[in-house]
């Protein structure tokens, strides 16, 4: 075995003994890879600063049985403003807790680094005034159930295929339910039809234009049906939701 | 079992302590049997006395033996500014500066979400509650430069600067006697950020 270079990002980071962390690093090539930094709390140590969260990096691994080694790391991107907006710390935080509870260790995931750079990238470069944070968080929740291979289609019924009159949610169903299949499934959550539309659009958008799309009317109902769907078929629940929730209240 | 009852259950006991693997403890153990009664007996007072007189502060929640503790006892202490922090041992620090004489404010933790560590958790409530009187001109925000600390910091000041009381934050830079070429991209940055003039 010898060692690597990736780049990634720092998705979590956890204490370890006297001085040193295990860091949760979502890499570009290997996907998620908990790494050992070994004196990385160490007020001097070079591991302090590529080992903070949020932080882009090209890291030199050594690859060890159960965790990596970091031997080098260099940070290409701090996203200072994740780190210095409490809106933005709180969405990234909760973003980053969902990623890591649901990726297994040591499995590429291109998609989903690509997803939280694009996320990190809107939230440092776009204008303040531009940035709609409802928006990217229904958009990274889409686009995360995509990338792990959950892709539900708003468009159309999940049990008849129609496009026109559709009414509830189901959940046990994994999508849309129509006015004619609604009886399928009794605890469907009763969405309205313009929801839906909604999704469909913020779905087939990029990063830069997640600001075009108003879906403040429908916020709640939007939560309600992206936390449920979370729930139901991931079996997830983020801590830090609660914190985000009181934030942006 | 390799060793008599009393002693595995000491280093049982022992490494239990953060940083004491059982090498350590198994060390420490015979450490302790070779000294005499006398100093084991001052060991043990010692720790039953910090269990049994050591709580934490009603105004501060500093540790301490006294309820206030002496920071808010002290009446030449500056009762306009108050420094908040992390832990007790963060006062500690402060007051090795010798710079600061003002009152303190313990948060006895920092926001963590994904820990499940909330603004509730900490005792920011409190905070608020001495921030009522008009006394208060000013809270410094001294938590450490992590991204809990940061967070908690943030947090503070969007709580406490719609009453109307400055707050500030102590400023990153680097460290002294380091070597600019070793530090990282951020604190250089932020060092940058805090510059003043000569």
């Amino acid at each position: 075995m010898s060692t690597y270079t990736t780049v990634g990002l720092v998705l979590r980071r956890f204490p370890l003994g006297e001085a040193d962390s295990i860091v949760h690093l979502l890499s570009k090539e290997r996907g998620k890879l908990d790494v050992v930094a070994k004196g990385a709390r160490r007020p001097r140590s070079k591991h302090l600063a590529v080992t903070q969260p949020f932080v882009y990096g090209r890291y030199l691994l050594f690859p060890g049985r159960t965790l990596e080694r970091l031997n080098q790391g260099e940070v290409l991107s701090a996203y200072r403003r994740l780190r210095e907006e409490l809106d933005y710390f709180a969405l990234c935080t909760y973003c980053c807790e969902l990623v890591d509870k649901l990726l297994p260790v040591g499995e590429p995931a291109e998609n989903v680094f690509v997803l939280v750079k694009g996320l990190f990238d809107y939230l440092q470069e776009t204008p303040a005034s531009r940035v709609s944070l409802g928006n990217a968080l229904t958009f990274f929740r889409l686009k995360l159930l995509a990338a792990l291979g959950y892709q539900v289609d708003f468009a159309s019924c999940t049990n008849c295929g129609r496009g026109q009159e559709l009414s509830t949610f189901s959940f046990k169903e994994g999508g849309p339910l129509c006015a004619a299949c609604s009886g399928r499934d009794q605890g469907a959550l009763a969405v309205a039809p313009a929801v839906f539309a909604s999704l469909v659009k913020l779905s087939s958008l990029g990063w830069p234009k997640l600001g075009i799309i108003k879906l403040e009317p429908y916020q709640q109902t939007i939560e309600d049906l992206l936390e449920g769907f979370y729930r139901y078929h991931l079996e997830v629940e983020a801590k830090s939701s609660e914190f985000l929730k009181s934030i942006r209240r | 079992m390799y060793y008599a009852e009393p002693v595995a259950k000491l280093i049982g006991e022992l490494s239990k302590l953060p940083g004491v693997g059982p090498k350590t403890a198994e060390r420490l153990a015979f450490h302790l049997i070779a000294q005499s009664k006398e100093d084991v007996a001052k060991l043990t007072q010692a720790l039953k006395d910090v269990k049994e007189k050591i709580h934490y502060c009603s105004v501060c929640f500093n540790i301490t033996e006294q309820d206030p503790c002496r920071f808010c006892q002290d009446p030449s202490r500056d009762s306009s500014v108050i420094c908040v922090v992390e832990q007790p041992k963060d006062i500690i620090a402060m007051e090795k500066t010798r710079e600061y004489r003002g009152r303190y404010h313990v948060l006895l933790g920092s926001i963590s979400p994904m820990d499940g560590v909330g603004p509730d958790d900490i005792r920011l409530r409190e905070l608020l509650g001495r921030l009522e009187d008009d006394k208060v001109k000013e809270v410094i925000v001294a938590t450490s430069p992590t991204i809990e600390g940061e967070a908690t910091a943030m947090y503070v000041a969007r709580l406490v600067k719609p009453l109307g009381v400055r707050v500030t934050r102590i400023a990153h830079g680097l460290p002294v006697g380091g070597s600019l070429e070793y530090v990282d991209e951020i604190t250089l940055a932020k060092a940058l950020e805090g510059r003043r003039e000569l």
